[in-house]
């Protein structure tokens, strides 16, 4: 039992949902211990609760967001990601229909919107909801405003920090319950872990991550406009990594500057004293990666992630899906095979616009003489002469391709996220047990 | 397929927490004489005196608080 507890992937996934369920309702569990204040009222309690629930969840952001990797582990960072903008959704809806409920319950109530007049416990929570207003806005339309990664995850912090910290001012002035000892102790003992996570990322991570620097050995142009960023450890050993992880890169400034971005490492897991990164030119900062100069100082935070072919130690051999720049991780996995003899059969399934932007394409070939590596292209539009694959990565193609004891494999998608969804759906088609296929969707910001 | 599930799990914690939260709403909103089951009814009335000591030392406070 608790070998399956421990080792099963969705036992532990189903876990960490059991607990983000408690850790949401403790606080209100906690009022339990305490006989209720008499005739306030269901709707009034019930919009109590909501409150405290969303205030809970709001905390528990900063946990899912901390980069913890024993939770990381469990489901992968893009997924959790996705997880914490979803249920802050969820928390933001439960903390505008809070005061909703009090306003149509009680509308003289609504005289606590008039901002100047209004006692302190409600300007409080009118500060709170803004924060957090402004802070989904931003965040579901950063790029339609076009305001740059940057300043937006900065102001994405402090916002949480308002939004959290104002949130919890209101409750203790309201006073509902929050003058029962434990409640107190409880919220107190939350928000202080808030805090210390906020903290560890913003400030103690990056003091570590300053402690083991980087230097910047080259830039290589590949093809598809890619850059090779080659790194070399200064003064340790650098790290060595699983094939397909990331790490989060600082370029030329300051670790504390929160100027970092997420890059997939496409070297070999087994060597940490030469980390290399493949970048497309595709948003504001990798496009300036180009002009970076030889020597320039980095910071690495990682590695992170569980799109790799290492946790799949039993697995008869592999499929590899990458669509343009999605074939960075792939590319770690089969040069860390090779130079583990790996005996398994790789078959990669790459896409790309066309010939010449298939990037590593000349290293790949080399690869075919070290590991079972058998590739297949899929240039949007072949050239004159190509007799191959063209056009999408569809349901038919991969039926040409794939083994039919379809279980046999693991089955690895990086790509376009649209390309993903579409490949996923066509290797559930073709009966591909779902638990077999992994993806990683390279855009986190 | 992934971010469907994941979808799932949302929308259904969710639905848990709401419903934990109704629920919560209901059991502080019991009949009086529900609470009363089991205590000395000579010794308590309705009303606040029933939670005596416990309560907070403004029971004002409490009562009439609005957010």
């Amino acid at each position: 039992m608790q070998r399956l507890l421990m080792h099963n992937p969705i036992a532990v996934a189903s876990l960490w949902i059991v607990a983000y369920l408690l850790i949401s309702l403790v606080p209100l569990g906690v009022l339990l211990l305490y006989p209720a204040p008499p005739g306030r009222g269901f709707w009034l309690e019930f919009s109590v609760a909501l409150g405290f629930i969303g205030l809970a969840m709001m905390v528990l952001q900063f946990v899912l967001t901390a980069r913890v990797n024993r939770i990381e582990s469990s489901y992968g960072i893009d997924i959790l990601l996705q997880f914490h903008r979803y249920t802050s959704l969820a928390a933001f809806l439960m903390v505008l229909v809070h005061p909703m409920i009090v306003f149509i319950n009680d509308p003289s109530t609504l005289e606590l919107l008039n901002f100047p007049e209004a006692p302190w416990r409600a300007r409080m929570a009118v500060i709170a909801v803004l924060a957090f207003l402004i802070m989904v806005v931003t965040t579901i339309w950063r790029q339609p405003l076009k305001i740059p990664y940057e300043p937006w995850r900065a102001l994405h912090s402090i916002l949480a920090l308002v939004a959290v910290g104002f949130g919890f001012g209101h409750a203790l002035g309201v006073g509902y319950y929050m003058s029962f000892f434990w409640k107190v102790v409880l919220w107190s003992a939350l928000i202080l872990v808030a805090l210390w996570l906020i903290l560890y990322v913003r400030l103690v991570k990056p003091w570590l991550t300053m402690k083991r620097p980087y230097r910047v050995e080259a830039v290589e142009p590949q093809r598809g406009d890619v850059w090779t960023l080659v790194l070399r450890p200064v003064g340790h050993e650098g790290f060595s990594f699983q094939p397909g992880q990331f790490a989060w890169l600082t370029l030329g400034v300051h670790p504390i500057g929160m100027r970092e971005h997420p890059f997939s490492m496409s070297s070999s897991g087994d060597r940490p004293d030469r980390l290399e990164f493949g970048i497309k030119a595709l948003g504001d900062f990798t496009r300036s990666i180009q002009t970076i100069k030889p020597g320039t100082k980095a910071y690495l935070d990682g590695p992170y992630g569980v799109f790799t072919t290492e946790r799949y130690w039993d697995s008869a051999g592999f499929i590899l899906i990458a669509g343009g720049i999605g074939i960075t991780p792939m590319y770690s996995m089969l040069i860390t095979a090779a130079e583990r003899q790996d005996d398994r059969p790789f078959l990669l399934i790459y896409s790309a616009s066309s010939w010449e932007d298939f990037t590593y394409r000349e290293e790949l070939e080399a690869l075919k003489d070290n590991i079972d590596l058998t590739i297949v292209y899929v240039p949007r539009h072949g050239h004159e002469g190509w007799d191959g694959e063209t056009g999408y990565v569809d349901q038919d193609l991969l039926e040409r391709y794939i083994p039919l004891h379809r279980g046999s494999r693991q089955y690895l998608i990086c790509a376009a996220p649209v390309m993903m969804d579409a490949v996923e759906t066509a290797l559930f088609d073709l009966e591909v047990p779902i638990t077999h296929v992994h993806m990683e969707h390279f855009n986190l910001a | 397929m992934r971010y469907n599930i994941m979808l799932q799990i949302v929308v259904s914690t969710t639905l848990i927490l709401v419903g934990a939260g109704t629920f919560f709403a209901w059991l502080q909103n019991r009949p009086q004489l529900d609470r009363l089951e089991g205590h000395d009814r000579e010794n308590t009335t309705l009303g606040t005196e029933l939670v005596g000591s416990q309560i907070p030392s403004n029971p004002v406070e409490v009562t009439t608080a609005i957010p």
